[in-house]
C-alpha cells in the first residue's frame, strides 16, 4: 500500500498543494486531470524523481521519501516508454533483473509474461525500433512487471496509441493487473482508461486534488462544477438561472449546492404526443451524428441550452422533430446537484427523484 | 534559368572547395614524388617523431577522456550556479591560439606551485610530459564539446527508468548511458587524438623542439623544412594528411551508425 501525506512540491513555477492519497494493496489509483494540472509532477514526486518541499510518501508503512529510486522496488513506465534502443526486445524485458545470471535464467518468467502480453513472436527482435506502437507498449509493460514491483507507476502510457490499439492494450493490461494484483499508480486524462483500470480515482485541477474516492462514486456523483465539467457532464446550469417552470429542480438540492447538472446520456427525448401533454418540452435544434451516438442540441424555454446523447435508433425516431418540440424526461439519477467552489464539499450529493419529469 | 544558375552556384562552390584541397594534396606528391618521402619515413629521426607523436597523442587523448566523460555528463545533465561560465571556460582552449595555451602553461610552471610540481613530481617544461600536458589541454576541450552534445542527445528518461528498474547511478551509466554514447565516445577520442597529434603551437612552446627528444610530427616538419630536408618534411606532411583523412572518415562512419 502506498500512502501520500501532505505532499507539496514546486517545479518550474508550478506547485502541488498538500496532496493526500492512499493506494490500496493490489489496487489501481488513477490521477485524472486536464493537461497542465500537475499530474506528472505529482507522479514524479511520489515515485521520488523530484524532491517534495513538504510531506512524505509511505510504502507499506515505511517512509520512502528520501530513498533513492533503485531502493524503492517500484517500476515506472513513462509516456514515451523509454525502451532502451541499444538492447534487443528480450534484453529490454529482463533489464531489471538483479544479476546477469538472473537475466539468463529468467526464461519461465519471460515466457509467462510474453504469453500474457502476446509478445512471444517479437522476443527475438534485435532492435526495439522495429516494433509497432502497441508492441512497444507491451514490451514496456513486460519490462516493468518482470521485476515484480511493489508499485507500478504509469504516466499516460496509452496516450500515443491509436484508439483501437489503445483499447486492445487496455484490456490486456486490465487482465494482467487482475492476475498479478500489482499496486498501480496511474496518471491519465482519459476517463475511459481510468474507468477500465482504476478502483479509485483522484481528480487533480491546478495542482490540487479536488475530489477523490472510489471510481464509481466520483464518476457517478461528482460534487463540484469543476469536476463535473472535467467528467464531461455537459448540462450544467446555476440553480438561480433555472426557468420558472423548472424551479422545482432546485428543491432537490441542499447543503449549499449552487448548480444543477444533467448527464446528456440520461436525457430521454420523445416526439410530443397526447401521452406527453405534461412534462418538460424543448425545441430540438439539431441532431449531430458522432460515431456510435447522436448528439441532440435542444433549447428549453428559449434560453436554457440542453444536450442529449441518443443512440441512432432513437435519433431516427425523433428526426422529424428537428426545429420543433420534443418531450424531455430525465432518467433516474440523471440530475446532480453541485457546489460552485472547489473547496466547498457536500457529504451527500443531492439526487433527483427517479423518473421525474418537469411540468411545463 | 534561375534554377540552372542556382545549380551552377552549388556545383561551383562544392567543386571549387574540393579542387582546392585536392590540388593542395596533389602538390605534396607533385613536389617530392612518392618514393623519396617513403624512403625518408625509415630514417630514425622521422620514425622517432612518428612514434613520439603516436604515444603522446594517445596518452593525452585517453587521459582527457577520463576527465571529459564526467565533465561533459555533468554539463549535459545538471543545472548548477555558474554552469554557463564553466561551460564557456572549458571552451577557451578551442578558441585561443595553441601558442597562447603553451605560453599559459609555461607561466603556470613559473609560479610557486608549478615550480614545486616541476621539482618534486614531474618535469614538464622541455620534456615529453610537457607535450602530453599541452595535447591533453587541447584534446580535453574538444572531447568535452563532442561528449556534451552526445549526452544531451540521450534522453535522461532512459537513465531514470533504469534507476527504477534497480540500477544505481553507476550501473545506469554503465548499462544505459555509455553504451548509447558509444559512437560519441569513439568520435570524441578520435577527434581529440587527431587534434593532439596535429598540434604544433602548444607543444613547441612548452616542450621546445629538441631533436630526438621532443620533436613530434609537426615539430619535426618545421625542423626538417628549416634544414631544407624537403623530402623528410613532405613525408611527415603526408603522414599527417593520412591521419587527418583517417580521423575524419572514422568520425563520419561512426556518426552514420549512431543509434536513434
Amino acid at each position: 500500500m502506498i500512502t501520500v501525506r501532505h505532499l507539496s512540491a514546486t517545479y518550474g513555477g508550478f506547485t502541488l498543494h498538500d496532496v493526500n492519497l492512499d493506494v490500496h494493496e493490489g489496487g489501481c489509483l488513477a490521477i485524472l486531470g486536464p493537461s497542465g494540472a500537475g499530474k506528472t509532477l505529482l507522479l514524479e514526486t511520489v515515485m521520488g524523481a523530484r524532491r517534495p518541499r513538504r510531506g512524505e510518501v509511505l510504502l507499506d508503512g515505511r517512509n520512502i521519501t528520501d530513498l533513492p529510486p533503485e531502493a524503492r522496488r517500484i517500476a515506472y513506465i513513462p509516456q514515451d516508454l523509454a525502451l532502451f534502443p541499444h538492447l534487443s526486445v528480450r534484453d529490454n524485458i529482463v533489464f531489471g533483473l538483479p544479476s546477469r545470471s538472473a537475466r539468463r535464467a529468467a526464461t519461465d518468467a519471460l515466457k509467462r509474461l510474453a504469453a500474457m502480453l502476446r509478445i512471444e513472436h517479437i522476443l527475438d527482435r534485435r532492435h526495439v525500433g522495429t516494433l509497432s506502437g502497441g508492441e512497444r507498449q507491451r514490451v514496456a509493460l513486460a519490462r516493468a512487471m518482470i521485476v515484480q514491483p511493489r508499485v507500478l507507476f504509469l504516466d499516460e502510457p496509452f496516450s500515443s496509441l491509436d484508439a483501437a490499439t489503445a483499447s486492445d492494450l487496455l484490456w490486456s493490461f486490465r487482465e494482467m493487473h487482475q492476475q498479478m494484483r500489482t499496486t498501480v499508480f496511474l496518471v491519465t486524462h482519459d476517463l475511459h482508461e481510468a474507468g477500465l483500470l482504476a478502483n479509485d480515482v483522484a481528480i487533480m485541477i491546478d495542482g490540487r486534488i479536488v475530489e477523490s474516492g472510489p471510481r464509481d462514486t466520483v464518476f457517478r456523483h461528482p460534487r463540484s462544477v469543476t469536476v463535473a465539467r472535467f467528467l464531461n457532464i455537459r448540462n450544467i446550469i446555476p440553480l438561480s438561472d433555472l426557468p420558472p417552470s423548472a424551479r422545482h429542480f432546485a428543491t432537490g438540492s441542499g447543503n449549499g449546492c449552487t448548480h444543477l447538472a444533467i448527464r446528456a446520456e440520461e436525457v430521454v427525448l420523445a416526439p410530443v404526443s397526447a401521452q406527453h401533454d405534461v412534462g418538460l418540452r424543448a425545441r430540438l435544434e439539431e441532431l449531430i451524428p458522432c460515431g456510435a451516438n447522436v448528439i441532440a442540441r435542444l433549447t428549453v424555454h428559449g434560453t436554457w441550452p440542453l444536450e442529449a446523447v441518443l443512440d441512432h435508433a432513437r435519433a431516427t425516431e425523433i428526426e422529424r422533430c428537428v426545429a420543433g418540440e420534443v418531450a424531455v424526461s430525465i432518467l433516474p439519477h440523471g440530475a446532480l446537484y453541485l457546489h460552485d467552489s472547489q473547496d466547498e464539499r457536500s457529504n451527500a450529493p443531492g439526487r433527483q427523484p427517479a423518473g421525474t419529469s418537469v411540468p411545463r | 534559368m534561375s534554377r540552372r544558375l542556382f545549380g551552377l552556384c552549388l556545383v561551383g562552390g562544392l567543386g571549387g572547395a574540393f579542387s582546392l584541397v585536392l590540388v593542395m594534396l596533389a602538390a605534396q606528391v607533385g613536389y617530392a614524388g612518392v618514393r623519396e618521402p617513403l624512403t625518408a619515413l625509415i630514417q630514425p629521426d622521422i620514425r622517432h617523431a612518428i612514434r613520439l607523436s603516436l604515444f603522446c597523442a594517445t596518452v593525452a587523448a585517453g587521459l582527457a577522456m577520463v576527465f571529459a566523460v564526467p565533465a561533459a555528463y555533468a554539463l549535459a545533465r545538471y543545472r548548477f550556479p555558474g554552469r554557463m561560465l564553466v561551460d564557456a571556460l572549458l571552451d577557451v582552449p578551442i578558441i585561443i591560439s595553441p601558442i597562447a595555451i603553451g605560453i599559459t602553461l609555461l607561466l603556470m610552471f613559473r609560479s610557486a606551485p608549478g615550480s614545486w610540481v616541476q621539482e618534486h613530481l614531474v618535469r614538464f617544461v622541455f620534456e615529453v610530459p610537457g607535450i602530453i600536458l599541452a595535447q591533453f589541454i587541447i584534446a580535453l576541450a574538444l572531447e568535452i564539446r563532442v561528449l556534451k552534445a552526445t549526452f544531451e542527445e540521450i534522453s535522461p528518461r532512459l537513465e531514470q527508468v533504469a534507476r527504477y528498474l534497480g540500477c544505481g547511478p553507476w550501473a545506469a551509466m554503465w548499462r544505459v548511458t555509455l553504451p548509447l554514447a558509444r559512437p560519441g565516445l569513439i568520435a570524441a577520442m578520435v577527434l581529440g587524438w587527431g587534434r593532439a597529434i596535429g598540434d604544433y603551437g602548444a607543444t613547441v612552446t612548452i616542450a621546445g623542439s629538441v631533436k630526438g627528444k621532443t620533436d613530434t610530427i609537426p615539430v619535426s616538419i618545421v625542423l626538417n623544412w628549416s634544414a631544407v630536408r624537403i623530402e623528410a618534411a613532405v613525408a611527415l606532411v603526408m603522414v599527417l594528411t593520412a591521419i587527418a583523412l583517417l580521423v575524419l572518415l572514422s568520425v563520419r562512419t561512426l556518426a552514420r551508425g549512431r543509434p536513434a
